[in-house]
């Protein structure tokens, strides 16, 4: 009985061990499936109720890893050897038969079995739960959070963003009565780079031009099998046996429309046909600017970054670069074509750069070139990119005297001198080596001067009082401390002396400027070109000066050609006109133009869909339509059968459910009002609003009685 | 008292006299007095038996009696804390049975309408009435009895509602009305048609709100729209809105160009595409034209006559060219406005005879100031205000009273103006060159702005009668007026679903007509005139338009009681508290049978002894 006892203890344990590793495995496959559920469903739009499933598969999973069935008793014995020293390592003896103990043994177990009964349940066990349950509740958060992330790739249902679809869009597909089943393969064409696929709905969304293979099985024998697309053309099936069961037939697929099945006499419901149209090539030009120019000493290469892209795979990438040489009428164009060394094709999206060394490519001082980047797609679609622009400048035009000498002569002898500067700096640099370092500095430090002269003969247009500060103006209140006007003795009785001291002198009518802000923003880049090149000068680097010294040329020039203005002198005298000849000729041969036409009597085609919305709320209502009606309903059916062609999957329910009304036309009880929603919100969609025409107000008749008012107040008035 | 009533007192008078003297005449002169009173008495009673009697009686019992009257929309709780105050006598009547039923525990008497009430009892202090008040036509019948309105809470939902049932092509459907929102949250209001959401608006919680909702319809002929208000997702109202879009009538348009440019080219290519009937009469040179016919037979316009112009509904002219016709040319013009209704529109930038009677109301100038490069134009237009900028500036017309500005720019200048003159009238414009917006795409502002132009200056489309439905939202097994306006005064012919309407002439105006009649289908309804006309007519189910209904009771009887209240507050101080009682001829007869029994008996057994 004693022995039994212990074994009982261990065999609820093992019982407890079984039944908490199996809770937690329970709980941890909660967890892992409602997880993964969310996420297939947040990413792959799979439905919500797979994660049964994937509850049932994980479960299974951890319950083979974890092997929980598979505990013994000689497990938990050795388990709680481990756990409990109490148990003196003893605690299989209880496991084995009374028997089969010999006499030390049999006093073990008495002593342990005194200990076994009053163990807690192991803290191991409960952590494993906690920690199972815990990471459940780490994953429903998880999950909540996920649900409330918008993904933008996947959870847009189009169905969702428009009403109508949702209501024209088939659920599920009819499959034709007599055709048992459906095999279609779509071969998209070689361009796509897909591979073929199968599908068993007759709705088809295909590439442009893929080529279509149908297959059907029917139930029963058919004499003919045919398709009928767009309610024109139609394509005859093939029998594949003799039993006339097997039917195929294959056609490229160029256009979206609809198509139904007609087995027999039989028409099955439409069917839409989508197609995908291929997309050209999309050009990202990253980098240059459109409009580049390279200054004198700026590097002569341009590092070019494009993104291209397409749907299904560019096959080339190019650039066409134009140079354009010489000025005036002797303009020489030079185009060549540069490609891409980066370009592998096929893919779909490039991000492809390339180093344009320009005298590499040819162009010198004075040239332009434009260029551009053409891509063609794997469908031979090319699309080209904006034209962009590098443009090099001459600086031996910027030192030419044309256009100085003739004309107004603004402000002309300062760009003399910035010439003049340009010319000294640079001949300074050829005499480098041969003079010493210490006159080299000295020319240096001088041309700085110059320069600063300069700058500040033009620093005096923008109002600049003193050479501290570009466009500045002088700290006011040094002038007007008295004292120092009273330093000299000499000034003294001298009144404009005195004056000067009090008053702030602006603008000398010499130096008075009436410039736009335009230009004289330029004037101001310009001083700051001069202050940089008078830097450089100064620390005797006339060689880093000379960039500064053209742009700042290169902008005075530019400033002068803005500020002129011509006016075209005119010089014509016209011999004076005899009056009395005028309006004396004779007319009579002047034809008199007759001009006749009318309107031909074509009503609009959606005229019919207009006058077929009375007739649909009179079917509603159930009221029986005369025969014009019914023609007019007929005449905006095949209306409504046009606009279904260009877009099958919104209209193709209307166009079904039109061909329903017009079948139960004669017995309006017939008719589902469902259908004539869906005819009535087609007609809303593709008719266009009336134009706004001029019509003559309704004020009802007038009335003799307001002739004779009207007559006698007419008459009192006069 | 009239003539016959003196000659009778005349006639007593004597036959007392008479019957007096012969008393006093007798011998026997015993009992002498009570004789004479005996006949004076009988002849009198016989007098007040041809002449009643009145006297005087102060107020009955009955008078201090009010009556409480319960009608739709009555509040239970409001009408127990009135009967719970007042001490009076009353009675509770109405005379809908659906009343009847839900107001039982006040054990409420049925009447089948108000004006029953007065005939039956003579007189009680009070009327008051419960709930939304009386119909028109009941209170109509009330005789102008003082009435207390203890009104409910103005009825929840649409309590105004206005759109045009009868529309022309291209003219927007829009739909003003009022809607008080008695809920804790907002209301949408939706319009739909062909199950389509056309627009839509939220009146807030708690408020009542004007509101206006807008489409264009799209079908030709008669649909029904409807009107949703939804809160959440319940539906608290919905309301069906027919409409009828009928084909537009054309305008027939001469057009009198002193030389070819492109407003006019681009004017008529618009016109006519739509099917506009158009003679272009453009100057070459003295007395040379070229002629254009489109959509309309060949006339001869090389002269402009009275019979050319009545082939015409406006006349587009240049002002150059108005000031190139001869003297008779512009008086024909002159006088088809003046007494024929026809529309001149002129086209200027100055006036070459300011003084001419087109040019006379419109001054037009131009602009010294400083002038925008872009101006930036409005006009009334059908949807509203619809902003189109013109080109370099034009000239501008000067205000004066008697003209109303058509198109005018931020500044409140003004480039078109019209005018009446007689039974026409007069547009001028100093726009030219309107033809830019349609090279620019802004087709719909061209259209928007000519149309209102053209309308303006047409004259008004000539249909032969003229028609009016009372109540404007007529509904099932419910009385409707229908008047007619016509040109002749014959009798209209006018069959509703092929049976007759009989019409009765307003005596005062011989040329309108009313008729009533009781729809006994809801829906559209055909309504036929003898010259083959067709109308229709939309009948509402009864339980449409509640809240309107209920709306308009309210209104009116407030009114109404309102009126009256005034009255009797006038009324009263002057008013007698007594009444005049008629005194029942039976005493009259008794007293005569007991006077000439006893001057009988008095002969009969006193001269015995």
């Amino acid at each position: 009985m004693i022995e039994l006892k212990g074994r009982k203890v261990i065999r609820v344990m093992l019982k407890k061990w079984k039944g908490i590793s199996f809770l937690s495995d329970f709980l941890l496959a909660i967890a892992v499936s409602s997880f993964l559920s969310i996420l297939l469903f947040k990413i792959l739009l799979i439905p919500l109720y797979w994660g049964i499933i994937e509850f049932l598969m994980s479960f299974i999973l951890l319950f083979i890893i974890h092997g929980s069935w598979k505990i013994k008793e000689i497990e938990v014995a050795r388990f709680l050897n481990r756990m409990f020293p109490q148990m003196e390592e003893s605690a299989d003896l209880l496991l084995r038969s009374d028997e089969s103990l010999n006499q030390l043994e049999k006093l073990q177990v008495a002593k342990i079995e005194k200990v076994i009964t009053g163990f807690p349940p192991p803290k191991e066990w409960i952590n494993q739960l906690e920690v199972s349950a815990l990471l459940l509740l780490a994953t429903i958060g998880m999950c909540f959070i996920i649900a409330m992330i918008p993904f933008s790739s996947g959870n847009i249902d189009p169905r969702n963003s428009f009403n109508f679809k949702k209501a024209a869009l088939p659920k599920t597909e009819k499959v034709p009565a007599s055709v048992a089943s459906i095999s279609i393969k779509i071969i998209p064409p070689t361009y796509t780079g897909k591979r073929s696929r199968q599908q068993n709905q007759l709705n088809l969304q295909v590439e442009e031009n893929a080529e279509v293979y149908w297959q059907l099985s029917t139930t029963t024998s058919q004499k003919e099998m045919k398709f009928i697309f767009n309610d024109e053309a139609s394509l005859l099936l093939q029998p594949l046996n003799k039993e006339h069961t097997l039917w195929a037939a294959n056609k490229y697929v160029k256009e979206t429309g609809f198509y139904q099945v007609q087995a027999g006499d039989k028409l099955s419901e439409l069917y839409k046909i989508e197609t995908i149209k291929d997309q050209p090539p999309v050009i990202n030009m990253e980098s240059p600017k459109p409009y580049t120019v390279i200054d004198f000493g700026q590097p002569k290469h341009v590092i070019m970054k494009v993104a291209i892209s397409d749907d299904y795979g560019v096959a080339s990438a190019a650039i066409i670069a134009t140079i354009a040489s010489g000025s005036g009428e002797a303009v020489k164009f030079k185009e060549q074509q540069l490609s891409f060394a980066n370009f592998m094709s096929g893919k779909q999206q490039y991000q492809l750069s390339k180093l344009l060394d320009l005298p590499a490519v040819g162009l010198e001082a004075g040239d332009e070139l434009y260029y551009y980047i053409t891509a063609r797609d794997t469908h031979g679609q090319e699309n080209r990119s904006d034209i962009f622009i590098i443009t090099l400048p001459d600086t031996a035009i910027l030192m030419t005297l044309e256009g100085m000498t003739t004309g107004g002569n603004l402000v002309p002898e300062y760009f003399r001198s910035q010439r003049q500067i340009i010319i000294e700096t640079e001949q300074l640099l050829r005499e480098k080596d041969a003079i010493p370092l210490q006159q080299f500095n000295n020319r240096s430090n001088n041309l700085g001067l110059d320069q600063k002269l300069l700058r500040l003969r033009y620093g005096k247009f923008l109002g600049e009082e003193t050479g501290n500060e570009i466009g500045g103006e002088d700290d006011h209140d040094q002038k007007t401390d008295p004292n120092k006007a009273h330093t000299d003795a000499r000034d003294f009785g001298n009144a404009s002396a005195i004056m000067d001291a009090f008053t702030h002198k602006h603008d000398n009518a010499e130096d008075a400027s009436f410039f736009e802000p335009e230009l004289k923003a330029q004037l101001k880049a310009t001083l700051a070109e001069m202050w940089k090149a008078e830097l450089q000068l100064r620390i005797y680097k006339p060689g880093q000066a000379l960039p500064f010294e053209y742009k700042a040329l290169r902008l005075l020039k530019d400033l002068q050609q803005k500020s002129r203005v011509y006016v075209a002198k005119t010089n014509y005298k016209t011999s004076p006109l005899k009056t009395g000849n005028r309006l004396t000729g004779d007319l009579d041969k002047i034809q008199q133009p007759v001009k006749n036409s009318a309107l031909s009597k074509n009503e609009e085609p959606v005229e019919s869909m207009r006058m077929a919305i009375p007739i649909l709320e009179d079917l509603k209502n159930g009221i029986r339509v005369k025969k014009e009606n019914i023609e007019i309903l007929e005449r905006a059916s095949q209306q409504l059968n046009l606009s279904a062609v260009l877009a099958p999957a919104i209209y193709l329910a209307s166009v079904a459910a039109m061909r329903r009304i017009l079948e139960h036309v004669g017995k309006p009880g017939d008719i589902k009002s469902a259908d004539i929603i869906l005819v009535e919100n087609a007609f809303q969609m593709i008719l266009p609003r009336y134009s706004k025409l001029p019509v003559s107000s309704n004020t009802g008749p007038s009335t003799t009685l307001s002739g004779q008012y009207f007559k006698n107040l007419n008459r009192l008035r006069q | 008292m009239t003539t016959g009533n003196y000659i009778i007192v005349a006639v007593c008078l004597a036959t007392v006299l008479f019957l007096v003297w012969k008393e006093t005449q007798r011998a026997n002169r015993s009992h002498l007095v009570w004789r004479i009173v005996s006949t004076v008495l009988t002849a009198a009673c016989l007098l007040f038996m041809v002449i009643p009697f009145t006297i005087k009686v102060q107020g009955t019992k009955e008078s201090s009696r009010e009556i409480v009257w319960l009608t739709e929309g009555y509040h239970p709780d409001s009408l127990k804390i009135f009967l719970e105050n007042t001490h009076e006598d009353f009675s509770l009547h109405t005379s809908d049975i659906s009343i009847l039923k839900s107001a039982l525990p006040f054990h409420p008497i049925f009447i089948a309408e108000p004006a029953l009430l007065i005939d039956s009892i003579k007189s009680f202090r009070a009327l008051h009435v419960f709930g939304y008040g009386f119909t028109k036509d009941e209170i109509k019948k009330l005789n102008k009895m003082p009435v207390i309105f203890h009104a409910s809470p103005l009825p929840a939902g649409l309590v105004a509602i206005n759109w045009s049932t009868f529309l022309k092509a291209g003219e927007l459907l829009l739909i003003r009305g009022s809607f008080n929102n008695v809920r804790p949250a907002p209301v949408k209001l939706i319009l739909n048609g062909l199950h389509t959401n056309l627009d839509s608006l939220v009146i807030p919680a708690g408020k009542q709100q004007t509101f206006e909702l807008r489409t264009h319809p799209k079908q030709r002929g008669r649909a029904v729209y409807t009107l949703l208000a939804l809160a959440g997702k319940d539906t608290v109202e919905s309301e069906n809105i027919p409409v009828e879009v009928d084909s537009i009538s054309t305008i027939k348009i001469l057009i009198l160009a002193a030389s070819p440019d492109f407003e006019n080219k681009f004017l008529k290519n618009w016109l006519f595409k739509n099917g506009y009937q158009l003679v272009i009469r453009t100057a070459i040179s003295r007395d040379k034209y070229q002629k254009e016919y489109l959509n309309s037979n060949e006339v001869k316009v090389n002269r402009v006559t009275h019979l050319l112009l009545d082939k015409f509904d406006v006349v587009i002219a240049d002002a150059e060219e108005l000031a190139a016709l001869s003297r008779e040319e512009l008086a024909s013009i002159r006088s088809r406005v003046e007494e024929h209704g026809l529309g001149l529109i002129v086209k200027a930038d100055s006036f070459a005879a300011p003084g001419a009677f087109y040019a006379k109301p419109f001054p037009v100038f131009h602009s010294t100031g400083n002038i925008r490069k872009r101006l930036v134009l409005h006009w009334r237009s059908d949807s509203s205000s619809t902003p189109a900028s013109g080109g370099n500036a034009p000239a501008l017309i000067r205000k004066l009273p008697g003209t109303q500005p058509l198109v005018s720019d931020e500044m409140s200048r003004i480039y078109c103006s019209s005018s009446l003159y007689g039974l026409g009238k007069l547009v001028v414009t100093t726009l030219n060159n309107t033809f830019s917006w349609q090279l620019a795409g802004n087709d719909s502002a061209y259209h928007s702005l000519w149309s209102m132009i053209l309308q303006k200056a047409a004259p008004p489309g000539g249909s032969k009668q003229n028609w009016l439905i009372e109540p404007a939202l007529p509904r099932l097994n419910e009385p409707v007026q229908i008047t007619l306006r016509s040109k002749i005064p014959v009798k209209p012919q006018v069959n509703l679903e092929k049976s007759n309407i009989y019409f009765q002439q307003n005596p005062w105006l011989p040329l309108e007509w009313t008729g009533n009649f009781w729809p006994t289908r809801a829906g559209w309804q055909n309504i036929q005139t003898e010259n083959g006309q067709n109308l229709s007519l939309y009948v509402y189910e009864n339980t449409d338009w509640k809240s309107i209904y209920a709306y308009e009771k309210y209104k009116l009887t407030k009114k109404y009681a309102h009126e009256k209240l005034q009255e009797i507050k006038i009324a009263e101080p002057v008013k007698e508290k007594y009444d005049q009682l008629p005194l029942p001829k039976i005493y009259f007869y008794l007293i005569i049978l007991v006077g000439t029994a006893y001057l009988w008996g008095e002969k009969k057994y006193r001269s015995v002894y």
